[in-house]
């Protein structure tokens, strides 16, 4: 069984982001910074997608990265650093919106609130000009979150992670933990569930 | 969707995603073909798998400065619970070694016994009622001499620990 596990942890040892986990455990500050800048821009991400309030979502990723800090002490490397990583963001994302200071806002916030960014855009920045094509992507994009955000939260994890990120079930399962088939079936009622919901405001057959 | 389609729903989803087995493609595919509704659903099904990404967004530009302001106030803490962890474990270690047990234990005999003798009338035996007023605790702690012992402070020190780590796990 040790000898097992030894292996599993050997696998994960030429991640070079593991390195950098173990270097930090071993008191190196720095290899905390540079994930700590490799991941911030993709994590964030990855739970505004999920929750839509920037705010929000900057603080859940500043609150994975505490975390990652103090559990440098009890560290083992039984997974890939992303994996483990957005395991943690996961957990923040369903538990922390659940109970925390945020519920309120999540649940209260009205569909025409959502912020500026989902249609910020670098050339509109520069032009100041939207033509006709760039207003329906964005009001597409509008209606797409409108809809994920109905979706159970677990559902709506999975499907960002599939439809967006492309990752397979495994992959999926090991951030969200739990099975593949799990996932599986998951993956399928939130897909048939968003296109019912999309269908119904007219957005696909 | 028909009831009678509903056994296709995962079926459906599958097929669009190209992992249905094989041996199932014909028939899903001779369905859709007779069922305008489970048509409908490929199709919708088509369409959610081809969503464009949203656009990514950039952390704020007081992203990193809060960060580190948090890590800094996490660092502090850190530090403030090592150091009770330190005096703590140093307390500990003192008063459950037998050695240290004893030690204090006889300390704290010691002391009582001079006190009482010092706090003796001249010229008495030592009477009866004394010897059970002295038993009883709250005088006991009014003893100056005692009080100021090294192994009550001791004491007290360990009950104080002792609550703390009682608030930290309530
Ligand atoms: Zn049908």
């Amino acid at each position: 069984m040790g000898a097992v596990l030894e292996n599993i942890e050997k696998q994960h040892h030429n991640d070079p982001n593991v390195q950098l986990m173990l270097r930090f455990q071993g008191g190196e500050e720095g290899a905390f910074r540079k994930l700590f800048e490799e991941y911030r821009g993709p994590l964030l991400n990855f739970i505004y997608r999920y929750c839509q309030d920037r705010r929000i979502a900057e603080e859940l990723t500043q609150e994975v990265f505490l975390r990652v800090y103090k559990s440098s002490g009890s560290y083992r490397p039984e997974a890939m650093f992303s994996t483990w990583i957005y395991r943690i963001a996961t957990n923040i994302c369903l538990n922390e919106l659940r109970t925390g200071r945020y519920k309120y806002e999540i649940e209260f916030k009205g569909p025409d609130e959502h912020d500026d960014s989902m249609q910020y855009d670098p050339v509109d920045e520069r032009t100041k000009v939207k033509t006709d094509e760039q207003m329906a992507a964005a009001e597409q994009q509008r209606q797409v979150q409108g809809a994920l955000e109905k979706l159970p939260k677990k559902q709506r994890l999975a499907l960002i992670l599939s439809i967006y990120d492309q990752l397979s079930y495994r992959e999926i399962g090991q951030r969200l933990g739990c099975s593949e088939a799990a996932v599986k079936s998951i993956i399928h009622r939130s897909k048939l569930a968003l296109r019912d919901i999309l269908k119904k405001g007219g957005l696909v057959n | 969707m028909k009831i009678s389609c509903m056994k296709y729903e995962h079926d459906l989803v599958a097929y669009v995603d190209g992992e249905l087995p094989a041996d199932r493609v014909a028939r899903v595919e001779r369905h859709v073909q007779a069922c305008s509704s489970c048509s409908a659903v490929v199709a919708g099904l088509r369409q959610v798998n081809a969503l464009p990404q949203p656009p990514l967004i950039e952390p704020s530009a007081e992203f990193d400065r809060m960060f580190w302001t948090k890590l800094a106030h996490v660092r502090q803490a850190q530090q403030e619970h090592r150091g009770l962890e330190r005096w703590r474990s140093v307390a500990k270690a003192f008063f459950t070694r037998p050695a240290g047990l004893s030690l204090s234990a006889g300390l704290a005999l010691g002391v009582f016994v001079v006190t009482l003798y010092l706090l003796r009338p001249p010229h008495a035996a030592l009477p009866q009622q004394e010897v059970m007023v002295a038993a009883d605790l709250d005088l006991y702690a009014n003893l100056d001499v005692i009080e100021n012992s090294e192994a009550l402070e001791h004491f007290e020190l360990i009950q104080m620990l002792d609550e703390l780590e009682q608030d930290e796990q309530g």
